[in-house]
This record gives C-alpha cells, structure tokens and sequence, in this order.
C-alpha cells in the first residue's frame, strides 16, 4: 500500500498510540496554525496598522447580550473595553460569539445609558426626571415598602423580570420582605413548551445531540439565528451538516435562515406542527419502525395503546391542515409525511427533534410540544448518541440562611384557573390587576419591558403602569429609558452585564458547566449591581432586624455573595471554588480547544466524549438500602420519594417524573378536562377564518433581542427596520407591491407599515419581526439623532470628545438608515394556553390590505377594551371556562365534578 | 514562504453577521463601510424557496489590480506583503502628499478593485480595506472574523503549506474565486458557493457598499427580493 497523507492519517487514527510520532511529522490538519484568539493582543489604530500590541488584562465572563450564556473574554486597554471573544475554555462554546455578543461592550458604551438614580418630576410618562442620590432613592423606596408592610399585605409588593440571570437575589429579596407576587416573562416566553415536557419526562428543555445526529426534524425552530442555544447548537448542526451527514427538515411558516438552510423546507400552516408530527408517529407505528422495547420498558403506556390512539391521525388529515383552511399552496403532502417517518426512523437512534419556539405558541402549544416530542420517544432516540438528549445542568448554591416564601397566595403569581401553567401566565397579569384580582401597591421592574416585548404593549401594559390608581408606585432597576422604564416613578440604573457578578450554568452542550459574570470594568457613572441595590433596601426597610429581614442579606459585597453561592461544590472546591471561576470564567475545563477542529480535545488531541443513557444509571447498593419497589410500576420509592425504576431485574434512576418513567400518559392533565395523550387541536379562530384573512406571525433576527439591541449601532445597521414579509402571489392578488404601505388589521387595531414581497412564506402568513420601531428607548433605535444626549449618561469617560448633536461616539453621525421599523405587538391580543399558559403570539387573524389614504408609515392603533374582550374570550378555554368541554369532546371524564380552582402558594 | 489565505467553506455558514460585527470592534470599522460583510439571496419560487448567504471580502489576489493602479497613479501605498495580503502604507501615502495626490491613488485604487473591497473611512478620510487582522497574524492569530465564526465556515491558514486544512479543503471540495478572472492563487476560496450568485454582474452583491442600495432594497444584509439567476449572455460582463 502506498502510504499517502491520507492513508496514513487514517492508520494513526485507529492506532491512537502512534499519535505523537504522527504529530510531530506534522500530518495532523493545522487548520488555524495560529491560535484561536486568547492571547490578548490588539491593534492600535494610532500606530501602524500592522503592529501587534497586548492589552492591559484579559478577563473572563459570561455573555448575557441574550440568554444564550456565551463563554467570553474581555480585552481591556486603559480601563475600556476594547474587544469581546469567545472563551476558548468553555465547553459549549468554544471560543465563539455571536453579533450580539460580540457588540456587547456597546451596552456598556451607549451613549444613552442611565448613570445615576432618577426621579421623575412630571406626570408619569412627560419624560421629566431629576437625579437623585442612591441615599435619597433608596430611602423613598424603602418607605413605601415598609408602608405596605405595615398593613399586613406584603403581596402587594409586586415584582415582574424579563431576564432574570442574577442568581436567585430577586426571588430571595421578595420573599424577604413576604411577598409571593413575583411574575416573570416566560408565558410569552416559552412557557408552553415547558408544559409539554415537563410532565412527560421531567425537565423543561432538551439538549439534542446534534452534531452526531444524522437526522434533524425541526418543527419551527429558528435555531440558527436565535432560540435555545443558537451559537452552541448552530456550532453543532454546522458539524453535523460537514462531517456526519446531518440531513435537516424544518417545518416553519417562514423562510428563516434555518429553514433556509435545511436541506427540505416546507412551509405549513400556523400551528399544525402537532397533527403532522402525530401522522408522522402513526406512521412509525404502523409500519412497525417504532421501538418498541423502549416504549413497553420505559413509557407509561404500551405500544398497542399508542397504535390504538395514533390510528386516527392519518398523513390525509394532516396534509389538509398544513396547507390551512383554503388548501394553499405549500404545507406537507401525505407522502412527505410518510417518507420524512420513515426516514426519521430508519436511522434511529442517530435522530432528533427539536421545536424551540414555534409550535408551542399556540393556545393548545402544550399540546403541540408534546406531538414533536413524542417522535423521538417512539423510535427510542431518547437520552442516545446523535438523539434527543437531556438537559445536562449544574447548580450552584443559594446562600443560608434561604427566606422561606411568604404566607398569602398570589392570584398573579399563580391564578387558579390555569393550574396547570406552572411557569406562570404573565402576560394576563395586567387584565387580572384592572379587574381587581389582586392589588398592587408597588411595582419593581427588572430587566423587562413589557410595554413593548407583551402582547398589547401600550395599549394593555401602557395602560396598566400609566394608571397611578392600579399601580401606586413604580421603580425600576433599568439601567436604560424604555418604552416601560419612561413610566417609572423611581429608577435605580443597574450595571449592564459586563459590570457585575452574577452566577450562571446553561444545559447548551452534553458538557455540563458552570460560570459567572464579573466586572470586567467597573460600573459607568454611579450605576449599581442590582444584588447590592436590594440589600440596601432590605438594611434600610430593616435597620436594626427587628423585621427579621437583615439576617437573609448577609454578604460583604456583591463578590462576597457569589463566593458563597460557589462554595462547597464537589469538585470546583478543590481546584479553588470561586477564584478558579473568577480566573477562568467556566467550571470544569474538560480540554483544549483544538485550534485544526474548532473543538475541544482531550491530551491525546481527540474529541471530548459526551456521556449518554444518564436515565440508565444504575442505582448503587447503598442507594437501593432501605428502598421499596412499586410490584405494577417498578418504581422504587426511598423514604416516600421516587428514586429509580427497576426493569428486566435492573434497577435504574430513571426519569424525573414521579414514576421515573417517561409518562406519555399525563393523568394530571386529564384531571382538568385536557387530553392526557398527545392529540392536536387547532384554535377556533384559525379553523374558522374567511377567505381574505391572514395570520400575523412575529420572528426574530440573528442581529437582535426582543428589546434590548436596537441601539447597539453595529446591529442596528444590520437590521433596522422590518418591513411585513407577505407572499408575492399573494401580494399580487391583492394589490401590493413591493414596498408599498400597507395596513394590517387585527381585531384589536391596525398598523401601517411596509410590505417585503417573498417567495419565502406561506401564502396565507404575513410575518413582523419585532426587533424594531422603538418608541421610547435610545436616540439610535428612534432615530433621534439630532436631539441631544439625555442628561443622564453625561459624564461617562470615553477617549473621543463629544460632538454635539451625536452623543459622544462619533460615528453615530455615520448613521446611514433612515428607517427605524414599525413594532407589531399593539395589534396582537393577549391570550393564554389553558394548559401551559404561553401566549398564542403565531396565531393572530389579521386582515392585510394597501393603505388607506391619509394612512402614514409607522401610524399604529390599538383599542384596550378590544384587547380585554380579547382576553375575556381567551380565558373561556381556560378549564373553568365554558368553552373548553367543547374543546375536548373525547375526554370521557366527570365533567361535572373538575377540581374546583384554588389559589395556591407557589408556583 | 507562506501564502495566507482563506477558505470560505459555504456549508457551514449560518449567516449570522458574527464575524462582520467581530471585524468592525476588532478594526474600529465605521458605520457605513465594511471590510467583510455577509449577503443574503433567497432563490426560487415558493415553496421551491432557499436562502444562500455569501461572504463579501478582499480577495487578496495575487496580482492586486489595487497595487499596481496605486504604483501607476501615486507612490504605491498599497502593497502585498511577502505572505500574501495586501495592505495600504498610510504614511507613505499621506507624508509630504496633498490632499489631491492621496484622493488620485486611492481613487485609482477603488476603481481597480474587481471586488469593490476598498472603501474610504468616513472618519479619517483613509482608505480601509482587510488586512487579514495582519496584527493578529503578527502575533500568532487568526483574523478576527475567523476567530469568532460560529459555524466554522471561516477557515483561515497557508496555502503554501499542502498538509494546511486550508490547502486540504481547497483541494478535497469545490471551490472557486469569488471572480472568474481570478487565478488558483488568490487569497480567498470559496467552497459550495451557489456559482450564479458570485459572477459578475449577475450578483448585485457584487459591488461594495453604497448604503443606499440597502435603502432601496438592491442590495440586503438580511434579506433581499427574491433573486432569479440572470440570462444567459450576462455573465462575466461586470456590469
């Protein structure tokens, strides 16, 4: 045999122990000779372009321009940031940003930043502040609260986040005070999606095995440019594309870059994921491709009764509802359907699903999430190589003494009538304040701008915070103007994420890991991390203890609480605890990142393995001592706790679900009137629309957040506005051209706006990112250049001098768009999944049509008694509502007797 | 002698500006002027729809159509360094020169540039083009776009080397210049780039960087009107 490079690369590789002798002949691929980055050198513009220059320091983060939680680097000259990267240590990411992590420092650098405490001198909204000391801030807000207190109803103490990654404190400062009304974002989030998972078999989201996996059906996600974990997953479906194979199907109405890029795109109607992933699954039964072993040992259910129930979903069904109520073009024909089953699972276990975040925002999501999940559960390509994996967490610690939560029931925080919503139904929260379900006296906003991410903005949030009968008093810890945050009563500037400690772990990879944020400057002008913030409220609610509030907020400094938070952990105690994550920025280190893969190896220069089957962990003998097995379930019990499942003799931890099994059977579903097997319904108002409607759906870009980037200037050149993307047949028959104005209708407003003309959406679809057309956060996402920099951020050392008019970056005057978009979500009515919560954001009926006379660009109308009829018929599907029998003719339970709805601490 | 270069593997691409944003921070880059850029293409008819992306860089040819106007009409400021990549001496072209002097070498220099890849900083009011991040290689690293590609399709090395992962890619896919008058020594390869898009004329991303084309919609950083490969007979002419 002749020895080429290539054969002899191929024998080192299966030999392995020659692997020195080959390297140091240099055959192994030296793809980057030079290094992935981390080596903190620079260029000085002032010198010549081509000189190499270190800078001051290098330190590690974590990202948090999204909520991908990137590994990163900061390169500091001068006490400025000069320039993000990746962390080459960081497992998931391996050493690589995305365009919002790495225009991060402008969050730090926006020249219209809020550098000092705030208080507003005019009516709520006029704009008119004054600044204030942290003392004399602090003082008032801590008299409000102590006058809350005093009445004995510290829920009325409300406290709502968008983003909370602050680890824990937010949570902890409300329970110190007594309070359970804490309300987060994830209903219009991705609650639903939660739902669907959590109750089949345990956590809330998976971790697929992209990367090794040979067959990728994505039911509406747009993995490649936002979702959970974009930059890691993208990472990995790259790799599969190049090196495995990876063949990828992606179902979506749009043509996202995703679906762009998949090797079969087919655009179906709005929410009719979950009847093609059932006719899809009766396929695989059908046809005996189904693995049946894995579902008789670890399912709840047998194969024969899931044979029984999928009968009735046949590809015909499914292919009339992809195409929608008119039979458009597009959506799935039947033997797509059965040929993608097929091939699906002809290569199981090397296959995976994966939904993030289209399928489950519907109003039965839940529903939909659970149809998608139930694919890989059939064909066994659970917890496999190449499969649907779970997520592989890691915890860090609450420091004691945890205040237990409080001893009233919040109908916010947990409203009785969506039981089963356990991630919470913030976006109804607003209705439920007017209609006086519960009050509130105070209002602390984090990180959140509901006004403009919620269904209804102004018109349902707007009208709440600007209402000072329904909320008294209003503070938030934002550290930028937003649409919500102008409505303030009190602003307490937070530090932006590069400036403050904050403990993180991400399920992003099968690596587990944990990291933290830490300044990698210090907080511009007076702002303040937002942990220490609280504790100086809590001190000053509760000078002397008295309150027995003090003892909860025991820390030194903002670096003393993450210490503790990081102490104690097995493993990362003996390599240094905190100040080895303080050095490395990720916990544990599991290789190098190899500079020829652009993946991290092991000393011999190979791919880090992952670990798979954690369900198949077997229980040690100290485990099973003491421990009692169920003789019908298998399940065996510890002390009254499931810890195991014990099947063929084998006693295994199993699922976290209460029998560790997977429960393709949810009975707690069925207790509500909802269907405990994966079934599909589609909203009334989709079913029953008339022939000149369309769906409004919203997406978002690569470049953008929901609301945080729009003034982050390189992403905002990429994209700054965002025209109504409609069919060109379509538009055709209607009149419209590309570009021209348009007026789309919902049954709560109207919005102006431009149309896209595409070949890339469903005829039947008219798509509005809402990256764009802010009304009320920095000068650059207004396009307010000319107006001069806001008070507030003055003072901030930049090395530029200020030009006037432009703020203090100079190439703001560079600024070369004149459009800054027109935001959908005042025209989308606010409705919640009876079962998960989540709003129904993709299935908005809207008429569309040329613009009126007199109608301007960027004119958008809502009425808020539309908004509340909206919601009042949305509540009907709830399960105490009148629609929701009819909803669900086929569940043969006692109608008459449904739990009646309780308020209930927690959620 | 090393001859740096880059493979654009097209496979992998995701198309998500990361490396364009990495490249402005890392370079100081203004608005309104790129040094690489990513462009997108939708092709087809619905529902037969598919998005292709191409990265916009300099080519770092092997013999820069830049450097010789700017030798031909000035002191040659722009030269290509003994590894391959071109870059532009600003104090040979501004020491002791009037304004008028720099505007005609720089101004030949543009117009030489098939790709269209240099471009006038409107802060300075200096040429700019890609440099390779050469202060990055000076000091042992990749450029900045590379460094940051989530997809890996940035694929940075030497050419000269033939056991380099650049060398193999070129060599084991197709790959191709970004300009058919390109020889095998250019700087930048592209593998599985859809051909049409890349031809000149044919492709309206062809040409660098008037922001107004992005105002009218010819040309996208996200999106464009659907595109539709041109007549036969169009293609090559630069148009």
């Amino acid at each position: 045999m002749e020895l080429t490079r290539r054969n002899f690369v191929k024998l080192g590789l299966t030999a392995g122990t020659t692997l020195a002798v080959e390297d140091s002949l240099g055959l192994f691929a030296r793809a980057m000779e030079m290094k992935l980055g981390g080596d903190g050198r620079l260029v000085d513009p002032s010198e010549d372009l081509t000189k190499g220059r270190r800078y001051d320091k290098v330190v590690p983060y974590t990202c948090l321009a999204c909520n991908i939680e990137d590994g990163g680097l900061a390169y500091i000259k001068n006490g400025r940031i000069e320039k993000l990267e990746g962390n080459p240590k960081h497992p998931s990411t391996r050493g690589r940003l995305c365009p919002k992590g790495n225009a991060g420092l402008y969050h730090v650098y926006d020249p219209d930043r809020i550098l000092y405490p705030l208080r507003r001198t005019g009516p709520r909204g006029s704009g008119q502040w004054k600044r204030v000391s942290w003392d004399e801030a602090i003082s008032e807000v801590a008299e409000r609260i102590v006058e809350v207190l005093d009445k004995g109803h510290p829920n009325e103490i409300m406290l709502k986040w968008g983003r909370n990654r602050i680890g824990g404190a937010l949570v902890r400062f409300m329970h110190t005070l007594g309070s359970n009304t804490i309300i987060n974002h994830t209903s219009i989030c991705e609650s639903s999606k939660k739902i669907g998972m959590e109750p089949t078999w345990g956590p809330d989201i998976e971790t697929p095995d992209f990367a090794k996996s040979k067959y990728i059906i994505n039911f509406g996600s747009n993995i490649l440019e936002a979702a959970y974990f974009h930059n890691p997953y993208s990472q990995r479906i790259m790799e599969g594309f190049a090196e495995s194979g990876t063949k990828l199907v992606t179902f979506d109405v749009r043509l996202s870059n995703t679906a762009g890029r998949s090797h079969e795109w087919f655009p179906i109607f709005p929410g009719t994921d979950g009847i093609i992933a059932l006719a899809m699954g009766n396929v695989i039964l059908q046809e005996g491709l189904a693995d049946e072993e894995f579902i008789n040992d670890w399912t709840n259910v047998t194969v024969q009764e899931l044979k029984e129930h999928y009968r009735q979903f046949t590809p015909e069904d499914a292919e009339r509802a992809s195409k929608g109520p008119f039979g458009d073009k597009g959506g799935i024909s039947r033997h797509d359907i059965v040929r993608i089953a097929r091939e699906f699972a002809s290569v199981k276990p090397y296959c995976t699903t994966y939904s993030y975040r289209g399928p489950c925002k519907h109003a039965y999501g839940s529903y939909n999430e659970k149809c998608q999940m139930m694919l890989n559960i059939l064909v066994g390509s659970v917890e496999s190589k190449g499969g649907y994996c779970l997520p592989r967490g890691m915890g860090y610690k609450q420091p004691e003494p945890v205040p237990p939560p409080g001893h009233e029931p919040s109908y916010l925080s947990a409203p009785p009538h969506y039981p089963l919503a356990t991630h919470k139904v913030s976006h109804l929260v607003p209705f439920w304040i007017k209609e006086g379900r519960q009050k509130v006296k105070i209002y602390f906003t984090y990180c959140d701008n509901p006004v403009y991410t919620n269904p209804g903005a102004e018109a349902v949030w707007g009208e709440l915070v600007r209402d000072e009968s329904l909320i008294p008093f209003f503070v938030s810890f934002s550290p930028f103007m937003s649409e919500t945050t102008r409505y303030a009563d009190i602003i307490l500037p937070n530090a932006v994420y590069l400036e403050r400690y904050e403990p993180e772990s991400m399920p992003s990879s099968l690596w587990p890991w944990l990291g933290a944020r830490q300044p990698v400057v210090k907080p511009m002008g007076e702002a303040q991390e937002v942990r220490w913030t609280l504790k100086r409220i809590i001190d000053k609610v509760d000078p002397d203890g008295k309150r027995g509030m003090k003892k909860y907020w025991n820390f030194s400094s903002p670096e003393d609480y993450i210490r503790q938070q990081f102490e104690g952990i097995p493993g990362l105690k003996d390599v240094g605890g905190w100040e080895f994550i303080k050095k490395h920025g990720v916990w544990p280190i599991y290789g190098e990142l190899n500079p020829a893969t652009g993946k991290i190896s092991d000393a011999l220069g190979f791919e880090i393995k992952a670990e798979y089957g954690l369900h198949k962990k077997e229980l040690s003998r100290a485990d099973m001592r003491g421990a009692r097995v169920d003789r019908r379930t298998g399940t065996i019990y510890k002390k009254g706790k499931p810890i195991g499942v014990r099947i063929k003799g084998k006693n295994y931890v199993g699922f976290g679900t209460p029998t560790r099994k997977i429960h393709v059977k949810v009975e707690e579903w069925e207790k509500y009137g909802f269907n405990p097997l994966p079934v599909w319904k589609q909203e009334p108002w989709l079913a029953d629309m008339k022939p000149d409607e369309m769906v409004l759906t919203t997406f978002k870009w690569n470049v953008h957040t929901q609301s945080r980037t729009a003034s982050i200037k390189w992403l905002a050149e990429i994209v700054h506005s965002n025209p109504a993307w409609i069919n060109a047949d379509t538009a055709r028959k209607k009149g419209i051209k590309d570009g021209d104005l348009i007026r789309i209708t919902s049954g709560v407003g109207y919005m102006v706006t431009k149309a896209r003309l595409t070949e890339g959406i469903h005829p039947r679809v008219v798509a509005v990112s809402t990256a764009c057309g802010h009304w009320a956060y920095g000068r650059l996402a207004q396009l307010k250049l000319k107006e001069s920099q806001p008070f507030w951020s003055k003072g901030q050392r930049i090395p530029v001098p200020a030009k006037p008019g432009v703020g203090q970056d100079p190439d703001l005057k560079n600024v070369w768009w004149n459009d800054r978009g027109v935001h959908p979500n005042m025209i989308i009515p606010a409705i919640a999944d009876p079962i998960g919560g989540s709003q129904a954001w993709y299935s908005t009926v809207v008429k569309v049509e040329k613009a009126r006379p007199g109608d301007r660009y960027g004119d958008v109308k809502a009425d808020p008694d539309k908004h509340y009829e909206f919601f009042k018929m949305g509540e009907r599907y709830a399960y105490t509502g009148d629609l929701h029998r009819k909803m669900h003719p086929e569940v043969k339970i006692n109608w008459e007797k449904l739990p009646k709805p309780e308020l209930k601490i927690g959620h | 002698m090393a001859r740096y270069g880059m493979v654009m593997d097209m496979r992998r691409c995701i198309g998500c500006h990361a490396c364009e944003v990495a490249c402005k921070v890392e370079n100081k880059v203004p608005l309104g002027v790129w040094r690489t850029q990513v462009r997108y293409f939708e092709k087809g008819k619905y529902p037969n729809t598919r998005r292709y992306f191409f990265l916009h860089i300099c080519d770092q040819c092997s013999k820069p159509a830049c450097v010789e106007a700017s030798r031909n009409n000035g002191v040659g400021a722009f030269y290509q360094t003994e590894d391959g990549v071109v870059l532009i001496d600003l104090k040979k072209l501004t020491q002791g020169r009037t304004k008028k002097q720099i505007e005609t070498e720089v101004q030949a220099a543009i117009e030489a540039c098939h790709a269209e890849a240099i471009f006038v900083d409107p802060i300075t009011g200096l040429p700019g083009k890609c440099t390779f991040c050469y202060h990055r290689l000076q000091a042992g690293l990749v450029p900045a776009c590379v460094q940051t590609c989530v997809g890996r399709a940035r694929v940075f090395g030497d050419f000269d080397d033939p056991n380099s992962e650049v060398s193999r890619l070129a060599a084991q896919h197709p790959a191709r210049a970004m300009h058919p008058s390109e020889d095998a020594d250019v700087g930048v390869v592209y593998l599985y780039q859809e051909g049409n898009l890349m031809d000149g004329g044919a492709m309206p991303g062809f040409r660098q960087i008037d922001p107004q084309d992005f105002e009218t919609g010819k040309l996208s950083l996200n999106t464009s009107p659907s595109w539709r490969p041109p007549r036969p007979g169009r293609f090559g002419t630069g148009e």
